[in-house]
């Protein structure tokens, strides 16, 4: 168990009331299951992450963003090779991928992109809340959010009390917030007294003075997070820089490099969460796919379709779960991106299903506005 | 001037048009930037329309008469007063509190100076039945204010030439936002941060105020040689819970000089961040 300053001090009598007096409780149905998302913003090329094996079409209009020493995964997908991790998991059933899915959005811009994958919604700056947020409400989980990034992002709002890890670049007392934390009374102030409290509660290591631009240092403490049974449930990480419109490169580039952060994370991710990884599901998300075709500047411009990778011992098995729609013309959303034939929003309220222990019809009620998304958790995860 | 004014995509298309030919100046001394121009050569030429107001063929002239229009449409004054209210006085801004700025704006044509001052009025009215959480912006610039540290610098010492780099100096305030969460630069949205209070509320966001106040802020004063009975004194001049703020700092006010610093650390974290400074 990890200490928080509070039960720092009494930790070690507690911990032996506990043991001494309550019976065993049986860990089987209420072990903790994590919740991990990693936005990548900018637009992620499905195609370039898993590329579909032997296209004819697809290297003809992509002369200059061919991928050499892919990653097979079967007889039609393939693996970008800075995705190595992703590859290792997969031997072991640990993950696997939606093809061909995006959010019902079909416009051309970052940010009413960005805004409606996080809210969930089909119209931009309507909803003030995230789907994940919602979703940790709906099924009464306070406080156990976690976002690795300044402010809190979006996909989290909508449920109190979240928690969120970017260190200052100076140690903070955290003695100052129990000077301080008195004087917030009344309605107006329950906010920001709220959120003092979890800075109140957060453990040690969480304290430090860090250089929070160094992403490892961010996730390896994120992942001690969430392995600690009274830790985290959810956390959302933020990736940005995937908007390659020139030099977007093949096996490296511009897109590699982003590729390889993601993949960098993961793998952090997997070796610090320990055992905990078997009850972890790690999920990608992002606003749109990119162009089918290569544009003078060898790069690609916003898409459709895309993919979502999908990490954590709570997959069913490893797969690329498609409706493959095909790539040619015809085929294709307006004549020019890969299409989407799998909502995203049906993986997500899916997994935050098994995670959360919830009924997904309740969740899609909740937290989708009954929109019509199928339980896809038979075949994507561990029931 | 926000969707309400009724525009449409034909509007957009048509104010881009407009805007072709205008371009800033690439110097070859690695300039960061240059000059505006307008480039005859790349200027969509003919009539266009927007909002119904007709622009004639008239070149580099087309921009200034369209940017007043859109200024003093009143779609515009309403939604920027609003914005000023949101920003300075409650998330949810009274018809009563953007009324009174709105009606500045039309008598002083615009003048932003007189509407900056009717906003300062209306939050002063409504002082005691809102409390806006301050963005770290606003927040900091009352610091400045209140310690009197001048933390944006003077102009004089602000001007220079774009020929060479910023000092450190005149990066500092830059940095300083950034790390308290609010660099002018780096919005991720199209309409800028935001005004609303739950945007900027987080742990780390709250813990960037404090390591601001309790780390940078002393080292200022410092500086400065102000001192203990300076602070009160400031303190007294701007607050009205000053008996309840002078007996939370009262004994950080060490003599001895290796208590000195963590002292005038906790006093500063403490005082900038009780409910009355950071919610103003």
């Amino acid at each position: 168990m990890n200490c928080t300053r509070r039960n720092f001090l009494i930790g070690g009598s507690s911990t032996l009331f506990l043991s001494g007096f309550y019976p065993k409780i049986s860990f089987a149905n209420t072990q903790k299951k994590n919740l991990i998302i990693i936005s990548l913003r900018g637009g992620m090329d499905g195609l370039t992450a898993v590329p579909v094996i032997g296209d004819k079409r697809l290297k003809k209009l992509r002369k200059q963003l061919i991928l050499e020493n892919t990653l097979k995964l079967n007889s039609d997908f393939a693996l970008h090779p800075k995705l190595k991790i992703f590859h290792e998991l997969w031997e072991k059933n640990k993950a696997a991928f939606v093809h061909a899915t995006n959010i019902p959005y079909t416009g051309r811009s970052h940010f009413d992109g960005q805004n409606l994958m996080e809210t969930g919604a089909h119209t931009p700056y309507k909803e003030k809340t995230g789907w994940l947020g919602r979703g940790l409400l709906a099924s009464d989980i306070l406080g156990k959010g976690l976002a690795i990034s300044l402010p809190m992002p979006l996909l989290l709002r909508g449920v109190p009390q979240n928690n969120n890890f970017f260190p200052s670049p100076d140690f903070v007392e955290t003695k100052l917030i129990d000077s301080i934390y008195n004087e917030f009374s009344g309605e107006h102030n329950k906010l920001i007294k709220s959120t003092l409290g979890t800075i109140k509660k957060r453990p040690l290591s969480m304290q430090v003075a860090t250089n929070s631009y160094d992403r490892n240092k961010l996730a390896r403490e994120a992942a001690k997070q969430l392995h600690d049974p009274n830790g985290p449930r959810v956390a959302v990480f933020e990736l940005d820089g995937f908007d390659t419109h020139t030099a977007q490169g093949g096996a490296d580039g511009a897109h590699a490099e982003q590729l390889e952060e993601l993949n960098n994370i993961v793998k952090i991710l997997y070796k610090n969460l320990g055992s905990s990884f078997d009850n972890t599901l790690i999920l990608t998300l992002t606003e749109f796919g990119r162009t089918i075709k290569q544009n003078g500047g060898y790069g690609t411009e916003h898409g459709y379709g895309s993919a979502i990778l999908m990490a954590g011992g709570l997959l069913k098995k490893s797969q690329v779960y498609t409706d493959w729609p095909g790539l040619k013309k015809k085929d294709l959303f307006e004549g020019r991106d890969l299409n989407s034939t799998i909502d995203a929003r049906a993986v997500y309220n899916s997994a935050m299903s098994v995670c959360f222990n919830k009924d997904p019809e309740f969740l899609k009620r909740e937290v989708f506005w009954d929109d019509d998304l199928p339980d896809l958790t038979q075949e994507l995860f561990k029931v | 001037m926000s969707p309400s004014a009724g525009y449409t995509q034909e509007d957009v298309i048509q104010l881009a048009y407009i805007m072709t030919g205008w371009s800033h100046k690439w110097s070859n001394k690695k300039l960061e930037t240059g000059d505006v121009w307008f480039d005859q050569d790349r200027h969509q030429t003919g009539e266009k329309q927007v909002l119904g107001v007709i622009y004639k063929n008239d070149a580099k002239r087309e921009l200034p008469k369209v940017i007043h229009d859109l200024a003093t449409h009143p779609v515009c004054i309403k939604f920027v007063s609003t914005k000023l209210c949101r920003h300075f006085i409650t998330d949810e801004p009274t018809e009563e509190m953007v009324r009174p700025v709105i009606d500045v704006w039309n008598k002083y044509d615009g003048n932003l100076i007189e509407i900056q001052k009717e906003v300062v009025r209306q939050a002063y009215k409504y002082k005691d039945t809102t409390y806006k959480f301050q963005v770290p912006e606003v927040w900091l610039m009352q610091l400045s204010k209140i310690f009197d540290l001048n933390i944006p610098l003077l102009p004089s010492r602000m001007n220079y030439d774009f020929k060479t780099k910023p000092s450190h100096s005149q990066r500092r305030l830059s940095w300083w936002l950034r790390e308290i969460g609010h660099s002018p630069y780096r919005a991720k949205q199209p309409n800028g941060w935001s005004d609303f209070e739950v945007d900027w509320v987080s742990p780390e966001l709250l813990l960037r105020r404090l390591w601001f106040s309790s780390n940078i802020l002393p080292k200022m004063i410092k500086a400065k040689n102000y001192s203990h009975d300076f602070t009160l004194e400031c303190l007294k001049k701007n607050f009205n819970d000053y008996d309840r703020m002078s007996l939370l700092i009262k004994n950080l006010n060490s003599d001895t000089k290796l208590k000195e610093e963590s002292d005038m650390s906790r006093k500063y974290g403490i005082i900038c961040n009780l409910p009355g400074v950071l919610k103003a």
